[in-house]
């Protein structure tokens, strides 16, 4: 009402300028403005309207009409085109009003206002794997704007931690809950997803530095999702997972050389952590003890002698405790010095190690105590050798013995000229017993 | 006051617990057949691995091997080609089979640690089939996972499974004297103490894994610590401390999943500037 008589108003005095003024014929071109069809702004964010003549004119009055809920509402004008602003803090879509008054007449435009805030932030995922890039989306009201306006995200402690834009994506280096936020003008939104990783322990405890992936054949690792989410636990290659399902499972290595994946599955999220199999390459052999020499002299003059290594398999930067080995010794026949023939018949010896690949080898003459005359050749004592053949074995996935020191050998040295004797054991590295005797 | 159900797992926990007889570590090893079957698993590398061609060999190996340990161990054998690996997604093609394999199994003989892992399998299959069922949905299929779950448990509880990680004993040593009688037994002494030990280290995996699928299973909304503590008590009977024990896992994995919490929300406007900024609206 009050637009309609400001109006009249104005026809009114036009009119009446028209008529003391030469130039003006009485007849003006009937003016035809237009106005911005749709405008977009944050909420809180100027929204800025521009109007312009598009025949006619000049325009002697602009009257803009905002709609209520918009404040700070201004223009500027000219005699072609007008501007104006104003601010709305909820979200909408609004109508605004712009009237032009010029000789020629009056006209009017009409705008659409979209007011946007953010109000919900989605992700391609709830969990993701430390790495994995993760792309969040803007929800805004009105709908599908977040194109149309300036949104800006934070990250913090993600690569990128800042964007702008209606989707955003990042990754994170660390695991944890992280919080990415979108905020449009005065709106914001955020959302939380967990991003996880992968941690891994070795049961041994021994080598230190349990978040070793070289393990020993069999051996097994716990692994869990850092922070602490339950996951689908599978295996790539060789080697198993029990449970399948959970925040932690027990990864156990297959009993042969290998490479395996363990993968941590939730939604899109796929963390991976690779292990390498390895089998023993070697064995580390020093003397322990010499232990008691047989009952020396008569009527027991009796070659006796005893000594104990530690043996360790190598590399001791994994653990072999869950490896299966045996000594494989075969057949072996020798003739003392005084014509004796003597076998040592084929016979498996298993054994094992403990956390430190350690194990205790204790050696001593086939057939017990031998007669002291074994080493006389019938004139006098004479130093005698003779060797045991131990090729050391593992069990396999295929449940075969393989062997992996086949040259491995215990010989026994007896010195007549003093009727001592000694053992020296021979494997990868080796080591001597020390004399022992007289036994006579 | 008891809100569920429980009368058919009434039903199936006996016949579960007494289709199979089980005989701790004492099963005769068939070195044969475990070396067969050894090799057919051996073959299984995960994806892109042709799992039925394996069943398929295993099964062959009936024919020679029939007695009811011997069939149980092809079909545990069979079991775990299927479900060793885990699983990629809830479609997973193994699933059904791993499932099949490990019931079948259990219908036959099998030393302790095996019966348990069948059930584990068998509990575990299911989780992940089950794992993103809608909450409503979940509360019912729950129910059947948990069952295999405590009834593997109370398999390794009975055979003593120890809480902690059982203490290894010294290695066994080596010696090249087979006529030294007393170093050979004590050597038999080491190995026995060696055997006795790797029995409980796996009963003790059993314990952990079997557990840890428990507590999965109930710290998985909806929360319903009842329904399992009455499922517990029935099922793992003379162990109550453990069932305690459990309930309290839970109840602590729940406050831990309930401690940190999403954020979703649409801050108040402040008070916008005064001045319009250049590029203030997009058109």
């Amino acid at each position: 009402m009050n637009r309609q008589f400001l109006a009249g108003v104005v026809s009114f005095t036009v009119a009446t300028v028209c008529i003391s003024v030469p130039e003006c014929s009485g007849w003006a071109p009937p003016l035809d403005i237009d106005s911005d069809w749709k405008v977009y702004a944050p909420v809180g964010v100027w929204a800025i309207v521009d109007a312009w003549v598009e025949s006619g004119g000049p325009v002697y009055w602009w009257d803009w009409d905002w709609a209520s809920g918009a404040y700070n509402v201004g223009q500027a004008d000219y005699d072609y085109s007008s501007s104006s602003w104003g601010i709305y803090d909820s979200s909408g879509i609004y109508s605004v009003y712009v009237y032009g008054y010029s000789t020629g007449g009056s006209d009017d435009a009409h705008s659409y206002v979209y007011a946007v805030a953010v109000t919900q932030v989605i992700s391609s995922t709830s969990a993701a794997c430390v790495g994995q890039n993760v792309t969040f989306g803007a929800i805004t009201d009105p709908l599908n704007c977040a194109h149309l306006v300036t949104v800006t995200w934070s990250a913090p402690g993600g690569t990128p931690s800042s964007g702008t834009g209606s989707q955003f994506t990042t990754k994170w280096s660390t695991p944890g809950p992280k919080t990415v936020t979108a905020t449009c003008g005065d709106s914001n939104a955020s959302k939380s997803i967990t991003v996880f990783t992968i941690k891994s322990e070795t049961v041994s405890t021994v080598p230190p530095g349990r978040n070793r992936t070289i393990l020993g054949i069999g051996e097994p690792v716990t692994c869990w999702t850092e922070p602490s989410v339950s996951v689908n636990w599978s295996v790539e290659g060789p080697s198993s997972v029990y449970p399948e399902t959970g925040t932690s499972t027990t990864f156990t290595a297959v009993k042969s050389p290998s490479y395996a994946t363990v993968h941590a599955q939730k939604g899109s999220a796929d963390c991976t952590l690779d292990f390498e199999v390895i089998a023993p390459s070697g064995m580390n052999v020093v003397k322990y003890q010499d232990l008691t020499p047989g009952v020396s002299g008569p009527p027991n003059n009796k070659i006796g002698a005893s000594s104990q290594f530690t043996s360790i398999v190598l590399p001791t930067s994994v653990c072999f405790q869950w490896a299966e080995f045996r000594e494989n010794i075969p057949t072996d026949t020798w003739i003392w010095p005084d014509g004796t023939e003597q076998s040592n018949l084929a016979h498996t010896v298993p054994w094992s190690v403990g956390y430190n690949n350690l194990t205790i080898d204790t050696l001593s003459p086939q057939g017990g105590l031998q007669p002291i005359g074994r080493i006389h050749d019938g004139s006098s004592y004479v130093s005698f050798s003779y060797t045991i053949r131990v090729p050391a074995e593992y069990k396999n996935q295929y449940n075969q013995w393989t062997s992996w020191l086949p040259g491995e050998t215990h010989p026994r040295e007896f010195r007549g000229s003093d009727q001592k004797a000694r053992v020296i054991f021979n494997a990868t590295n080796s080591a001597n017993g020390d004399w022992m005797g007289p036994w006579q | 006051m008891c809100r569920f159900n429980f009368g058919w797992i009434a039903g199936i926990v006996p016949f579960m617990i007494c289709i199979s007889s089980f005989q701790g570590s004492s099963m005769k090893a068939n070195e044969g057949l475990n070396q067969h079957l050894a090799v057919i698993r051996s073959q299984n590398k995960g994806k892109e691995t042709n799992w039925a061609k394996l069943e398929a060999e295993c099964l062959k190996l009936v024919k020679d091997h029939n007695s009811p340990e011997e069939k149980g161990e092809i079909y545990a054998t069979i079991a775990l080609i299927y479900a060793e690996k885990g699983y990629t997604s809830r479609e997973d093609v193994r699933i059904p089979k791993a499932l099949e394999y490990c019931k079948k199994a259990l219908q036959h003989p099998l030393d302790a640690t095996t019966a348990c892992e069948m059930y584990g399998r068998w509990a575990g299959a299911l989780m992940v089939t089950y794992w993103s069922y809608a909450e409503e949905d979940f509360v019912t299929v729950r129910q059947e996972a948990i069952v295999p779950c405590l009834t593997g448990l109370k398999l390794a509880l009975d055979n003593k499974a120890p809480k902690e990680y059982p203490k290894a004993p010294p290695p066994v040593s080596k010696y090249d004297n087979p006529g030294d009688k007393e170093l050979v037994n004590r050597h038999k002494e080491e190995l026995a103490a060696q055997k006795k030990w790797q029995f409980l280290e796996k009963l003790f995996f059993q314990r952990k894994a079997l557990t840890q699928m428990c507590i999965s299973l109930y710290s998985h909304k909806p929360y319903d610590a009842d329904e399992l503590r009455n499922l517990a008590q029935k099922i793992l009977k003379n162990h109550e401390g453990v069932v305690n024990e459990l309930i309290g896992q839970v109840e602590a994995r729940i406050a831990e999943l309930e401690a940190p919490s999403t954020q979703t929300s649409k801050q108040s406007p402040r008070e916008p500037a005064k001045d319009p900024p250049a590029n203030s609206t997009q058109r």
